[in-house]
């Protein structure tokens, strides 16, 4: 019980954390857990629970701690701008709604962002090259599904397919394939953005 | 026409000797280390015992990742009589500069803010 409470005071301070950079997040982290298990080990045996959280409070607000540690460490908060939200938009579906520009666009605003890193930029800028737009493009082609028919001439059976054949559905999985990358990238630079521009309290 | 004096907005008292208080932890602290190596719980403890100059004790760990990313205090990590290793503060010679640089300003401003109160109240 003790330790859940420490694990969950560990998870909150994590969270406030999330925008310090990972190394002297971890550290600061470090250290606190080590301080609460040593406080909590200086509580009598019989201690109540009320007195394990009083024990917990008094290490103080996990937001409390993340400014501080965003003030001493000279953090600024990174500001979401509304071309990062746009970028995560435009990149997959801009090219959809305005043919090819819109996904230029998007890629500009995503250069021109400071929240992400440029591995993380040159992943949105090669894996959705037009974003969805080549993915539309090769799943809308007639395609549809094979469809086969049997019936009886003469006591034989005959088997009669139609639709596409074995290389139609590769691109079928290709188109797939790039259907889904789009959105999971954006979907991950969405969550980056996110992750970064934390909500500040003060 | 009169100019008034804008009244200080409520708890701007308080925000300021909070900041005092910020400002000079970091010296507290380089001073607890001058006489011994500390860890962490401990020098959280020693200032805490005086009052008023830490409020939550978590907020301590920021400033130890700071003086030791400035190179004005170091750690290296000790076995412990019980449980895991801890990480033991030491200041530096670096560290030991900005405290006397600070104590010779400190006693300075301190003694020419007293003069202007204590002379006030006579």
């Amino acid at each position: 019980m003790r330790q859940n409470a420490v694990d969950d005071y560990i998870k909150r301070l994590e969270r406030s954390m999330r925008d310090v950079p990972a190394s002297r997040r971890n550290e600061i982290v470090a250290e606190i857990r080590e301080h609460l298990d040593e406080t909590l080990a200086h509580l009598p045996p019989d201690a109540t629970e009320a007195d394990v959280r009083n024990a917990i409070e008094s290490v103080g607000e996990p937001d409390d701690i993340a400014s501080e540690a965003r003030d001493r460490l000279g953090i600024r908060p990174i500001q979401a701008r509304w071309t990062d939200t746009a970028a995560v938009i435009l990149l997959p579906i801009g090219g959809v709604i305005l043919p090819f520009f819109g996904w230029v666009i998007g890629l500009i605003f995503l250069w021109m962002s400071s929240v992400w890193t440029t591995k993380e930029k040159i992943l949105g800028t090669l894996i959705v090259p037009g974003g969805l737009l080549p993915a539309l493009y090769l799943t809308l082609m007639p395609t549809g599904f094979r469809t086969c028919t049997r019936y009886t001439v003469d006591g034989a059976t005959v088997r009669e397919c139609s639709g596409p054949n074995g290389t139609n559905v590769i691109m079928l999985i290709l188109g797939i394939g790039l259907l889904v990358a789009p959105i999971l990238i954006a979907v991950y630079l969405g969550r980056r953005l996110r992750t970064r521009t934390a909500s500040v309290t003060r | 026409m009169h100019h008034m004096v804008a009244p200080a907005p409520p708890g701007s008292q308080d925000r300021l000797i909070a900041q005092m208080r910020r400002g000079t932890l970091e010296f507290c602290v380089l001073a607890l280390l001058d006489d011994e190596e500390r860890y962490g719980f401990d020098l959280v403890k020693a200032l805490g015992d005086e009052d008023g100059m830490v409020t939550s004790e978590g907020t301590i760990y920021p400033l130890l990742t700071r003086l030791r990313r400035d190179g004005l205090v170091t750690s290296s990590w000790r076995e412990s009589p019980s449980g895991p290793p801890r990480r033991y503060y030491q200041i530096t010679p670096k560290g030991r500069r900005a405290l006397d640089d600070f104590v010779a300003e400190w006693r300075r401003f301190r003694r020419a803010v007293d003069r202007f109160v204590e002379g006030g109240e006579r």
